[in-house]
This record gives C-alpha cells, structure tokens and sequence, in this order.
C-alpha cells in the first residue's frame, strides 16, 4: 500500500515539475525554511514563557492568542512546501532516518500540543502574570526540545541524501 | 575578488583546524542548525515588531516593550550566527568565499545590522500606545524582508556554485 502511495505522488505532475525544474526545488525549500523557522521561533516565544523563563508579565493566554496565529500560518506554509519536497524523491525521503525521526517528533510535538491544550491549560489559570503549574511548564520544555529535533532533522536530512 | 580570497583559501586549507572541521562528519550538520535555530530567534523578532508596529499582534506591551524582550536574544542570536557561519565558511571555504550569493548576503546582513540598530534606537522611544510614524513601520517590515531575504540567500549559497 506503501508502495502503490509512493509510486503515485512521485508519477505526479507536481512531483515531476519538482524533480526536474532546476529552480523548483530551491524555491520551494527556501521558502520550507523561513516558514519553519517563524513556526519554530514563534512557538519559543510561547514556551520560554510556559517555562517562566520569559515574558512573565504576559499572561499565556494572551501571549497564546497574539503569537500562535502567526505559529498556524507558517506552520501551513511549512506542511504544504514539505509536502512539495518530499513528492519531489517520495521514495528516497522515506527511506530516510533523518525524515522519519522529523515526522515522528512533529507527530510528538502535536501530541503535546494537544495535552497541554485540553488537560493542562483547563487544569491550571493561565491567564494571569508570573510563573505556572509544573505540567504547563514541562509542555514548554518538551515543546522547546521537540522542535529543536524536527530542526535539527530537517538539516540532517540534506547531509544524508541527495535531493533528487 | 576570487584572486584575492585564493590565498585565503589556500591558507585555510594548510590548517589542521580546517581539516578536522571538514573531514568530521557531524560538525557541519551541526553548525547549521544551530545557525538555523538563531536565525529563528531573529526572524521572530523582528516578525512580531513588524507586526507590533502595525498594530496586529502583542498589543498588551509596548513596542519599546517587545523592542527590549528581543534586544538581549537578538544580540546574543548574531553573535552565535557569526561564530557557527565563521565554522561553515572555514569547514568549505570555496563552497563560501567564492560564491557571489555568499558575499551579497555578507553584504545585506552588514546593511540589515545598521538599519536595525537605528530601528531599535526609534523603538526604544516607543513607549505609549499611540501608533508609531509610518516611516518606523516601513523601517520595520524592510528589517524583517531583509531578514527573510537573507535567509532565502543563504540556502541558495548551496545551489549556486
């Protein structure tokens, strides 16, 4: 079943046009990067508070509704120009260690999203200033580390195959 | 200009220092994402004071607020950028050095620090409410455009030789 999904996203139209438009690839990858980078940076912002190591006189909640817009947009961003590279070698990526582990820590990322979202900021009152619950801020931490891997794979991956 | 760099390459080559940069497998992947994960810091900074300035998001602070929440990570964020691309450039100095895409970012960054310098200086003014003047918001959208621009220059250093 693998196989027959692999072997239809690679005889796409787009995955071919990716493959063989000497400019497609890093187009799309340049703008995989920045759109990363802002979901990365903008989620950092929301966990160095999470851990009170930041912006402590900004209740989370706030913090939450002003920046995670912008997090959601990259992120979309981020998955369509993924989707794109992938399609480009959908076999070669994969086979991948380096982009396994990245899907696997998205998928952690959004577990713990979604814990911190519907058990931990329902538990604890997040919206004032200054520190908050141990759970609220082991989110943060793991968070932080989740999408410091899914970067760090991200790069891995370029050293690890050729990308087309 | 490559007539000129050669004898630094040359001499790069000759140093221990370069070859373990270069023959270490771990050591170039590394620096890279360390440089990516600072141009994160960076790049969300000068996103949220963008939009800050045009009123879209954080508008519980300042922008003289947000300015110094991301004054002293913004710093110590280049100062990481430099030393891990000082790394790469010494780890491939050809792949670097001689490539124009390289040197003009080289160049937009050295632009892009000034221009912030003089932004952050006008921000840190910013300390009402009232909407900032339109020519500090355009400063600010220019700052963060030039950011992505660098960026976007950087991953283009790999594909044009």
């Amino acid at each position: 079943m693998i196989d027959s999904l692999l072997e239809t996203i690679s005889n796409s139209p787009m995955a071919i046009y990716m493959a063989e438009d000497p400019f497609a690839f890093p187009t799309v990858e340049t703008f995989h990067v920045i759109s990363l980078v802002i979901v990365f940076g903008s989620i950092l912002l929301v966990d160095l508070r999470l851990m009170g190591l930041a912006s402590r006189d900004y209740s989370i909640s706030g913090l939450s509704r002003t920046i995670l817009p912008i997090t959601w947009v990259a992120f979309l961003v981020a998955a369509i120009t993924g989707g794109l590279l992938f399609a480009s070698n959908a076999y070669g990526y994969f086979g991948n260690t380096a982009f396994r582990i990245k899907l696997l820590l998205l998928v952690l990322a959004g577990l713990n999203m979604l814990v911190f979202h519907f058990v931990t900021q329902r538990r604890g009152n997040l919206d004032g200033p200054g520190l908050v619950p141990g759970g609220a801020r082991l989110a943060g931490l793991l968070s932080a580390m989740l999408w410091i891997g899914i970067i760090a794979c991200g790069r891995w991956i370029g050293f690890t195959m050729s990308p087309f | 200009m490559d007539e000129m760099l050669q004898p630094l390459i040359d001499w790069l080559h000759a140093q221990p220092f370069q070859q373990t940069f270069a023959g270490t497998f771990w050591i170039v992947p590394t620096a890279q994402t360390i440089h990516i994960l600072c141009v994160a810091i960076v790049m969300t900074g000068a996103l949220v004071i963008a939009l800050r300035g045009m009123g879209l998001v954080g508008k519980e602070w300042s922008l003289a607020r947000w300015q110094a929440r991301f004054h002293g990570a913004t710093v110590a964020a280049l100062w990481v950028l430099l030393a891990t691309g000082i790394v790469m450039t010494i780890a491939e100095p050809e792949r670097e050095l001689l490539n124009i895409i390289f040197r003009a970012k080289m160049l937009a960054v050295i632009v892009t620090l000034i221009v912030a310098h003089f932004l952050s200086r006008s921000l840190r003014a910013a300390t009402s409410d009232r909407p900032i003047g339109a020519g500090v918001r355009l400063v600010a959208v220019l700052v963060l455009l030039s950011w992505m621009g660098i960026a976007a220059a950087g991953r283009w250093i790999a594909y044009a030789g």
